[in-house]
């Protein structure tokens, strides 16, 4: 057996040591301060290196669906959720986008009815050739609408248009921001 | 003895505590390095490889191997199977737009084979290899581009939604295709060439290299570090993972939007830090940085952080 001393480092951290089992009390009370800072250490490493934060649920695509799908449910139901008329400005483009034409007068002609960006960026990349149908065969669809933002859906002979419309000046000037099949 | 019992208790205490730190900054670093992953970590779309069904997988499949087998990079590749995606949805169809048929619905009529043939997923493929690679340049052009070159359709931007589905599939299979890590070393190369436009007058629908919109910009910038965006500000919105503004770092995406949404996005910059951003704004208005308050309604409330696919070069 080693000589205990009083004195001394050895003697010190005895002391340290052995403080938390004087008592019940004192051993319990060691535990949870020592899990405390371990838990304490844990999360704020969790905080400070978490690099995927929660997003915020305005950004979710399916929140964003929901709510325009119910905002299109109350808008049929009670009163417009938005200005103007986004099935008539889908309608005119898809009445625009099945002339046969020559391209230059199909691109002079459907590019009011687009947003500035779908004009410039993607209408150029297609034309009147590509177009298979020639008639619209039902009125059009309001899949949604809320805010500045709707998508209606045009049933032509040979497919459906899904369009994506944006009211770009917040009066009800309602413009295609994008043209898909639909699926 | 009892001391020997005191510094056993002590040593075990401790040891669990230093445990349990370095476990979890070891979760944390693991988590910062998802390297080289095409599908962004929270998607802002449903267009992730979850959904698909084994038709699809299968199907997908037999586009990636026909392309290994005629020697097209995992660029084509990549090519081929988001253009099959947004044509057929990976399923082998046997009707169509027209006379369409097909995993990439191509036409008899148009001298793509015939009915039989285009009906064969390793024909469809071949065939569409063989267009592919007839487009000059088509290794350098953005993924839409090249598929509508071979394609011809009347929604020449659809293509792209597919892109980092098409990259997932493809590095499944072995294919060199990788993604930026978010905040990776490709940030600050998309930052100098922004940097490098300062000046240059805004033009809708502009990609460069003399003009620009807010989206060619991007698309620009990031392509110089590699990186395939999107090609308009709203489909952008879909080139990464959502973060909270008040953590936007150097090179994410800001939106603004005309209703808080991600389907009004209308606008798009570069954040650089500092409250400050580069941007192609509008016309008349050259291309520059300018201080910005990263406060919603003008905001959306997310950036987003890119994690797109490194075009392989060829």
């Amino acid at each position: 057996m080693p000589i205990r001393s009083d004195h001394g480092r050895s003697a010190a951290l005895r002391e340290l040591v052995t403080w938390s089992l004087h008592s019940p009390l004192r051993l319990l009370a060691t535990t949870s301060a020592l899990a405390a800072v371990g838990i304490a250490v844990t999360v704020g490493i969790n905080a400070a290196s978490n690099p995927h934060p929660t997003p915020q649920p305005v950004a979710t695509p399916a929140t964003t669906a929901t709510t325009s799908h119910s905002a299109a449910i109350a808008a049929r139901s009670t009163q417009p959720a938005v200005l103007g008329d986004p099935q008539g400005a889908a309608r005119r483009f898809a009445e625009t986008w099945i002339t046969k034409t020559d391209p230059d007068t199909w691109h002079a002609l459907l590019g009011p009815l687009c947003t500035p960006e779908y004009a410039a960026a993607v209408l150029p990349a297609t034309g009147p050739d590509r177009v298979s149908a020639t008639a619209v065969t039902a009125p059009p669809a309001l899949v949604s609408a809320v805010g500045r933002t709707a998508a209606v859906s045009v049933a032509l002979d040979t497919m459906t248009l899904a369009l994506r419309l944006q009211d770009v000046t917040g009066t009800g000037d309602w413009r295609v921001a994008d043209a898909q099949p639909a699926r | 003895m009892r001391l020997w019992l005191i510094t056993l208790t002590a040593v075990a205490l401790l040891g669990g505590i230093v445990l349990v730190v370095l476990t979890t900054s070891t979760t944390a670093t693991l988590a910062l390095h998802t390297t080289g992953n095409c599908t962004p970590t929270t998607p802002t779309s449903d267009t992730t490889t979850a959904g698909l069904t084994g038709e699809q997988v299968g199907n997908a499949t037999v586009i990636i191997q026909v392309g290994q087998q005629l020697g097209i990079s995992a660029y084509g590749q990549q090519i081929a199977v988001a253009t099959a995606m947004q044509e057929s949805g990976l399923r082998n169809l046997d009707h169509g737009d027209r006379d369409s048929l097909g995993l990439f619905q191509q036409r008899p009529s148009m001298g793509w084979g015939t009915r039989d043939q285009i009906l064969n997923p390793q024909y469809a493929a071949t065939a569409f290899y063989n267009h592919l690679q007839a487009v000059p340049d088509w290794q350098h052009m953005p993924l839409w581009q090249a598929a509508q070159a071979v394609q011809h359709s009347a929604f020449p931007q659809a293509y792209h939604q597919w892109a980092q589905l098409a990259a997932e599939l493809v590095q499944r299979h072995g294919g060199d295709t990788t993604c930026t890590v978010p905040g990776g070393p490709q940030v600050e190369q998309a930052i100098a060439f922004a940097m490098a436009q300062l000046g240059k007058p805004y033009v809708w629908g502009a990609t460069g290299p003399d003009a620009y919109d807010c989206s060619g910009l991007m698309l620009r910038a990031w392509q110089a570090a590699g990186v395939t965006l999107n090609r308009t500000s709203t489909d952008q919105y879909h080139n990464g993972n959502p973060i909270p503004l008040s953590q936007a770092a150097r090179g994410d995406l800001l939106f603004w939007s005309y209703d808080h949404t991600p389907a009004g996005i209308h606008h798009v910059a570069m954040y650089l830090g500092n409250n400050t951003i580069i941007e192609a704004q509008q016309e008349g208005v050259p291309v520059h940085t300018r201080p910005i308050t990263l406060t919603p309604p003008e905001l959306l409330p997310t950036t987003i952080r890119v994690q797109a696919p490194i075009q392989a070069q060829p």
